[in-house]
Parts: structure tokens; sequence; C-alpha cells
């Protein structure tokens, strides 16, 4: 144990097993990641890419081609999934294929990002700290972490697998400066509005992290000898809010009918023995209740499809986010029903709906991997399903570091405001988001967009454990 | 013993041999099986909407009872066609421009002692011996077409091929007249026996009613039916109100009609689907005969067989629940093309009504061996006759329906019953006339026999507000023991936060004033 403690820091010690563990899932044959599902088709024409098979939802695709020619589609809409795409692309064209893509070099990408991630979040929690406790924490770290739920996304072209990363690196940098770990405060700064901003724009669903983004960056107020800088962190700030809503504006117009279509046809219709009188109110046909549950892209066969000219003219022109605030407002019983149905989801963040090896690996169609996701099936078995629990789970968070701060405060002002904002913006974020997804998605993937809610929850335990380990919370130990 | 074991085996199998062919409606049908014909077509050019027209001909020799099979002319093989195989053939001339040919397909057509019928230009020197008359190329032309005391001008054609020096004993079906000063007259279809040939084919109109006229007089099936009226493009999100207004509308001008309609296999239990359903007993009501329109089919998939035939028969289930019985099925041209939409959806019914294709086709598996309906209804536009003059008295050879697109606004409704008035036609009476229609999909069958409908053999009455009418069902969940257990368990985590988050609470304003003390005197 001593030559451990001698050779290999709590950091050093997790980096190291993530990578034997994620590389073995991701490049080791039969490879594992996550199907299409549908949405690939898009970004990979964004990215001069495209699928050498009929893709589909049962089996991984390994190779892409190439394109050759001049594409108009390309970069659009812009998004920091481009940058990593383009980047495993730039690797593919050196190492291997100028005509085929592998998607192990995306998976390669990614592997490297998270695992900076990883270090830098060990670094945070265990403060270089050397003692058993912090290598405990960094065995902790690894295996909720690298649980492959999470994992599987860097072998895909979902745009998760960015979030997931990114949104390590941001608690991780602000945890960082707040431990004050490092001499230059000012790089930690920018990178940390930089990991933002990349997390803002690497989909444009993510427009409703700006919330958090914004509220965890409050506390670097605190720094001390900050005066003059002051006023650029309130630009920075104010930057992530902008960038929030341009996200939004990023949005194609076809897909934003996709969402707003099932965000009526599986939010606003379910839960609810009879939607028909809110929603003539609201100036749609009662007829569409029958539409409940469908998909935009109907698996084989539907009564009338969803992009005809009817549909369009009569709901999706008439649908928009105001529209489903106003309806929401009018049934909280039917929002909260719906919130714990997402609830439920939210802790599940394996998607069970896709296959998770190539057709090569002769496995059935839509084989799932059981390979390290114990920390998953946990979290799904056990994390109360209940949306109250989840509110109730923030003010404990948010009261536990407020105590924090007032008994620390003396010792150590800025770590604890500091702490006391990121919690705060973590915990938002986990009820801000759920209900944001429930408005645009309805109950339609809910694994996927969830997937970064209970990122949120695992890392804002992660804080609590080694917060309580090393005796930061309450004062006394080593802050 | 063991002999008389063996004697009523033998027995019982006799007798559930003959149960079985006594019961079976297929054996019935066998006995005359449904002749067949040979389409061959030289290309689909679409540039000039050449897909159309062969799903028309599709269409129209599939209402004359011809199991059709369609092949490029590119395609055809050697003895693909004999005189054994089929009774009759068909070619398409959609392209002219590209002369395309092949000789197997050459020799075999004139071996062939079935019918023949060409539509187009590029005749063959065999084909004109076979017609025993001469080809006429007359260039840029407009022609009316005239036949049955009606006419309608065709659009402008900048070559057809005619035929001239017919002998006499040639039948001639309709003319086409040019628009000059001195207008020159031309036969439009001629028969000469087993041959046909017709210059000019379009899906609809004038001068599809004359080609269907030389198909029914070369098949010898002439007839002079009066068409029927058909609602088409209902769903249940369609204006129920219009919909209601457009059948009142009709029943009350005395004009027997059908209404095409999609409909849901899930979401039955919804209010909005009572609604839809009474609009259709409505119309049942209003002399309107309810077909149910074949899904929109999103993707081709071979193996969504089974799923379509489940929706199929749900779709026809919810209906008949609320006293809506489908009398048939009405489906886009291409349906009857694919092997997987006609099994599991087509052959539910007997009376099948045929309408355009849409603009985009969804195969689930093509293999272009059309099968035939007690009846095939030839769906044809309203709009293909505003523009025929006198068409009160027009007349078909096949069952052909009339299709009006639902309106969907109330103008829409005034608009569309306007239009249908003026055509001023002796529209075909369903309810009159001895129909005798049957849709069977699992356990369900549905029967329509002169104006009265059969539910699995007993007769129904259609009420304005139905008996059989379940209130709604909540969805079944299905809840197990652990799901129990952690319901419960959540239950009871929410408790002991409560508790905690109270207590915590308590501890700040505690630990406050103990704070507080510290530093202030009493």
């Amino acid at each position: 144990m001593k030559i451990i403690r001698k050779y290999v820091s709590p950091a050093a010690l997790a980096v190291g097993l993530a990578a034997i563990i994620v590389g073995y899932l991701l490049f080791w044959p039969p490879i594992n990641g996550y199907a299409d599902n549908g949405g690939f088709e898009k970004i990979l024409q964004a990215n001069n890419l495209y699928p050498l098979h009929d893709t589909n939802a049962a089996y991984v695709a390994q190779k892409y081609g190439l394109m050759h020619y001049y594409n108009p589609d390309f970069g659009q809409p812009f998004s920091t999934q481009t940058i990593f795409i383009q980047l495993a692309i730039l690797l593919n064209r050196l190492f291997y294929s100028q005509q085929i893509f592998d998607i192990r070099f995306l998976g390669l990408v990614y592997l490297g990002l998270f695992l900076g991630g990883v270090r830098l979040l060990v670094k945070a929690l265990t403060k270089n700290d050397r003692r058993i406790r912090n290598y405990l924490i960094a065995l902790l770290t690894v295996f909720v972490l690298g649980d492959s739920s999470f994992t599987l996304y860097f072998n895909s072209f979902y745009p998760q697998a960015g979030n997931l990363i990114l949104m390590v690196y941001c608690v991780a940098i602000l945890l960082i400066i707040a431990h004050n770990q490092f001499k230059r405060r000012w790089l930690w700064l920018a990178l940390y509005f930089l990991s933002a901003f990349a997390l803002l724009m690497n989909s444009y669903n993510n427009k409703l992290l700006y919330v958090s983004l914004a509220i965890s960056a409050l506390g670097l107020f605190a720094l001390p000898k900050f005066r003059l800088q002051r006023f650029y962190l309130a630009i920075g700030i104010v930057l992530i809010v902008i960038g929030g809503f341009w996200t939004k504006s990023l949005i194609p117009a076809d897909v934003a009918a996709v969402d707003h279509y099932q965000s009526f046809t599986r939010g606003v219709l379910v839960e609810s023995k009879n939607p028909d009188k809110k929603i003539k109110a609201g100036g749609i046909d009662g007829q569409y209740t029958l539409m409940r549950n469908n998909n935009y892209y109907p698996d084989n066969y539907t009564e009338l499809a969803p992009n005809t000219a009817h549909v369009q003219k009569n709901l999706l022109t008439k649908y928009n986010l105001l529209w489903v605030i106003k309806y929401y407002a009018g049934s909280l019983h039917q929002l909260q029903l719906i919130l714990n149905d997402a609830s439920k989801n939210t802790m599940i963040t394996k998607l069970d709906s896709v296959g998770n090896y190539p057709k090569s690996a002769k496995k059935t169609a839509s084989a799932q991997t059981k390979y390290f996701t114990l920390f998953s099936q946990f979290m799904g078995a056990f994390f109360p399903t209940t949306f109250g629990f989840s509110i109730l789970l923030s003010v404990a968070f948010i009261i536990l570091y407020f105590v924090s701060l007032m008994r620390t405060y003396r010792q150590n002002k800025v770590q604890a405001v500091m702490k006391l904002c990121l919690v705060g913006g973590m915990t938002t974020m986990a009820i801000v988001a759920t209900i944001g997804f429930i408005f645009k998605f309805g109950l339609t993937n809910l694994s996927q967009y969830l997937s970064i809610v209970a990122l949120t929850w695992d890392l804002a335990f992660l804080i609590f454990i080694s917060d309580s380990l090393n005796h930061r919370l309450w004062g006394g130990g080593k802050a | 013993m063991r002999k008389s074991k063996v004697a009523l085996f033998c027995l019982c199998l006799c007798l559930g041999l003959c149960c079985f062919l006594l019961a079976s409606p297929k054996a019935a049908t066998a006995a005359t099986p449904s002749p067949k014909v040979l389409l061959v077509y030289d290309s689909k050019n679409v540039a000039a909407d050449g897909q159309k027209k062969l799903d028309g001909l599709q269409r129209l020799l599939t209402s004359f009872h011809y199991k059709v099979t369609t092949v490029r002319l590119a395609d055809y093989q050697r003895q693909m066609l004999t005189s054994k195989k089929y009774q009759g053939v068909v070619t398409l001339i959609n392209w002219p421009e590209a002369q395309l040919s092949n000789s197997a397909f050459d020799t075999d057509r004139q071996n062939f002692t079935g019918i023949k019928l060409h539509i187009g230009a590029n005749l063959s020197d065999s084909e004109l011996q076979a017609l025993q008359s001469e080809p006429l190329q007359v260039y840029h032309q407009q022609f009316t077409i005239s036949g049955n005391q009606q006419k309608q001008l065709l659009p402008f054609s900048a070559s057809i091929t005619l035929l001239k020096n017919c002998p006499d004993t040639a039948t001639h079906v309709g003319q086409l007249t040019t628009q000059e000063s001195t207008p020159r007259t031309y036969d439009y279809g001629t028969v000469v026996d087993n041959n046909g040939y017709i210059p000019y084919f379009s899906t609809s109109g004038l001068s599809m009613i004359l080609a269907a006229d030389v198909v029914a007089k070369l098949t010898h099936q002439e007839k002079s039916l009066q068409p029927v009226l058909a609602i088409t493009g209902v769903t249940p999100y369609s204006d129920l109100t219009a919909l209601n207004r457009l059948t009142l509308a009709l029943y009350r001008k005395g004009i027997p009609f059908m209404i095409s309609t999609t409909s849901v296999a899930d979401n039955n239990d919804l209010p909005a689907f009572r609604r839809f359903a009474k609009a259709l007993r409505n119309a049942e009501n209003r002399d309107g005969l309810i077909f149910l329109q074949t899904p929109t089919a999103t993707r081709g998939d071979a193996t969504s067989g089974t799923k379509l035939g489940q929706q199929m028969q749900n779709t026809l289930v919810n209906l008949g629940q609320l006293d809506v019985f489908p009398v048939g099925i009405s489906t886009p041209g291409y349906w009857n093309q694919d092997y997987v939409y006609r099994n599991h959806a087509l052959q539910y019914a007997s009376h099948v009504l045929l309408l355009p294709n849409p603009e985009t086709l969804n195969y689930a598996q093509q293999d272009n061996q059309a099968t035939t309906f007690d009846s095939a209804i030839y769906g044809m536009p309203i709009n293909s006759l505003t523009s025929t003059q006198s068409t009160a008295d027009i007349h078909f050879p096949m069952l052909t329906a009339v299709t009006v697109s639902m309106p969907n606004t109330t103008a829409g409704v005034d608009g569309a019953v306007r239009k249908i008035e003026a055509l001023k036609i002796n529209w075909f009476e369903p309810t009159a006339r001895s129909i005798q229609a049957k849709i069977q999909a699992g356990a369900i069958t549905y029967e329509y026999n002169q104006g009265n409908y059969y539910l699995n053999g007993t007769e129904v009455e259609i009420t304005e507000n139905p008996k059989q009418w379940q209130m709604p069902r909540s969805p079944l969940t299905v809840t197990g023991q652990l799901n129990n257990f952690f319901k419960v368990q959540s239950n009871v985590l929410l408790v002991i936060f409560s508790i905690i988050f109270v207590v915590l609470i308590i501890f700040i304003f505690v630990g406050r004033r103990i704070y507080r003390r510290m530093f202030v005197k009493k």
C-alpha cells in the first residue's frame, strides 16, 4: 500500500483504471456502443459522413463512409460535437483510411477527453491528498463515471457523449478553483467558461443548462483580490445566458417539428383521462387526442402521417412552447404525474431501446451488454421514483452546504460560497432540466435526454462523499 | 377392436375434411380461377407521369377481374408469356422516343393466342398485321375525344400514332377530332378479333372510360354501370362538423355515397374516437357505405406483415364496437402489387376500392403480382369529369367510384356538393342493388347485404347511440411485487427525508441562537 501511495496518486489510479475499463468496452472486439435510433442522420450529414449500410436500432454500425465532394450541409448546425467528430475524422485519415471512417476513432477522442475529465475531477475531490480514503474516492469515481451506461455513448454519434464529458469538466474546474489548487487562477476561469460554452453548444437541446451553469458561476464572485476581474466574470455569465438562447435558434425546423409533435403526443396527451377540453381551449381540435403516444416517424403504418399538410396546419403551427407552458399551468396534477413518470426513468441511464453490439458480433438484435453496469443498475433500482424526492434532495443538498457555509465561513469563505453555488446550480439543473425536457420532448427518449440529470446527481453525491470523508463539510478538516 | 379404431379414425378424418371443404370460402372461389394477364411496359417515364398510367392500367385490369402480373420490357425473359399461363397480354408504351424493344417478347407475343392489347405508339409490324391496319402518324394536334354521347378536350399531343385502312370486321370505340377550321376525325380505340389498340391512355376522364370500353370489348365483359360517389381522404382528424354537413347534404339530395376513411388501432377509449365513430354512424344511417382506407405505409419492411394485420384487425374491431361496419377496404393501387400488403390487409375484404397512387410509394415487399377481388372498384377523381360535357347519363363498363376529397371547411363542403350536383350523374345505389360485401379479419366477420349489416352472421341495427358501447377502460398496468416494493420504499424515503429536512431547519435556528449567545452578552 505504501508503495502505491508513494508512486501512484489517486488521480493517476482513477485514470489508469478508467482507461482499462472503458478501453476494453470500446475497442476490444466485439466493440460496444449505442446503435442509431434515427437521430444520427443529421449529425452524419453535418460531418461529411454517410452510413455504409442501412443503419438500424438493433446493431451498432462500426464503419461509415467519408464524403468526397462538396457537402452544403457541412457543419450545419454548428455544434461542439462537430469539433470532436472532425478531430476523430482527422485521426482516422492519418492512421486508417481516406474512404472509411471507423467509429472507434471517435471513441478514442471521447475517451481521451473523458480521462482528462476524470483526472481533473479526482484531483479536485481529493485535493491531491494521498490518504487511503482518497484512493477510495478515486475508486468510487471510476465506479460511477466509468459505468457503461455513460461510456457506451462514446462509440456513437449521440451528443450525450460530449454532454457528459463537458459536464464533468465544468464541475471539476469549479471545484479546483474553489479548492485553490493551482496558481494561475485566470487560466482555470477561462477554462471554465470555455467548457461551459462548449457544453451549451454541444447540442441544441442544451439551452436549459445555462441556468445551472450561470448559478454555479456566481460563486466565483467570492474569489479574493478579484475586484477588477469581476467585470469580466459578469460578462462571462451574461454570455452563458445569451449562449443558452442562441443555442435555441440553431434548432432546424424539421427537428423542431418532431420535438413539438412528440411533446404533444407523448407529453400533453399522456396521464390525462380526458385532455379534450383543455386542448380545445388552446385552439387545437380535440380529435388530435387520438394521436396519443404516436411517434413523428411511425414504425411502419399510421392513420395519418404527421408530416402531411393537414397536421402541419391544424396542429403543429398552433403548437409552441408558450402553448405548452399555458397548458401545464392549467394541469398541474397531470404535470406531476408526468414528472413522476420521468423520475422513474432518470436514473435508468442505459438506453435499452438500441443494441450495443455490431452485427458482426453475432448477437441477437438489440442485444445489451452487462459489462460494468453495476452502478447504473443499482441506481436504477434504488433511487426513489417520485419527482418530489428530487426536489427534497435538492433542498437537502442546498441546506447542507448552507450550513457548511455558516460553519466554515471564517475558515475558508471562498470554498464555502463556491461550493454552495455549485451544488445549488447542479441541483437546480436536475429540477429545471427535467421539467424542461418534459415540455420539450414529452416522455420521448427519456433515458437519453435525462442522462445529464442523472450525471449531475452522481457528481453531487461524489462531491458530498468526498467532502464528508475529508471533513470539509462541517469544518475541522484540512480545508 | 383395433380395426374399429382405425375405421373410426378414417371416418373422423373424412368428416373433418368435408367440413373443412364446406367451411372454407377459398374452396368456392377456387372453382373459377381469375384469368391472368401479363402487363409489359417499356419504361415508367416518370418525367411524363408514365408511372401513373401504369398504375391506372393495373387498377383497370384488376377491376375487370384479371390477375395482373407486371414486368418491365427489359426484364422480360423468353417463355414468360405463354398461352398456357396467360389469357391476355397488354403492352404499354410510355416512352416512345426511346424505341425500347425486346426480341424475346416480340416473338412470344407473336406466338401468343390470347387477347392482345397495345397502348401507345411504336406498333410492331406483326402487331399491325394482327390488327390488319396501317399506322398513321399525326403531329401537333389538340384533340377532342368523344364517345358514349360525351365529349372532352384532351391535352396537346406532339405526336400520336393512329390506325387507318382498318378491316370491316374492326370495332371502333370513340373518336378523336382535331381543333381545326375543317376538323378531321379519327377512331380512338380499335378492336380486331383478339387484338386491341389504344393510341392514348389517361388514368381518368373520358379517354379512360373509352379505353375501358376497349378492354370490355376484348374481354367480352361489356356492361353499362353507373358510377358510385366516394368521399376520400377522411381521417379521424378531419373536421367532423364538415363531414356531418356533407353526408347530410348528400342524403337530403338523395345522392348515395361511400366514405373512404382511415381509423385508429389504439386510443379507442378517448371521447374523440366516439365522436369520430358517431360521424361515421351518421353516414351509415344516411345511406353511406364505409370503406376502411389502409394506413399510410411509412417504411418498407417485409417483416411488418403481422404488425399490419394486427393494426387492420384492431382498427376494424374498434369501429365495429361502435357500430361502424366497413363494407370494404380502400387502398392506393400499389398495395395490390405488394405481397405483404395484399396478404395482411387487402385480402380481408371482398370489395376493394382502388385509388390512384400517392406521390411517394413505400413498398414492403413488391412482387407485381396483383390479385383480384369479388369487386374491385376503380377510383377516378371528380375533377377529370368536370370538363366532360353532358355527364348525366355517363356509364362505365366496370365498377367505378368518382372520388371527391374530403373538404375541411363548411365552405368547402358546399362547394363540393355543388360540384357533385352539377355533374347530374345518375349515381349507383348500393342499398337498392343486391350488393353482398364481406370483411373477414381474425375472429370477426362484417357482412353487408342489401342494406343490412351483419356481425359474425347476426344482423345488427345501427342506431344513433349504440348499446354495445362500453365506458372507457383505464389502460392495464402491470404492477409486479418488486414495483410495489420500490413504491413503498420510495415513499418511506420520502418521509425520512421530510423529517430530516424539518430537523435540519430546526438545527439551523438552534445553532444560530447558540452562536449568537457566544458573542452577545446578556
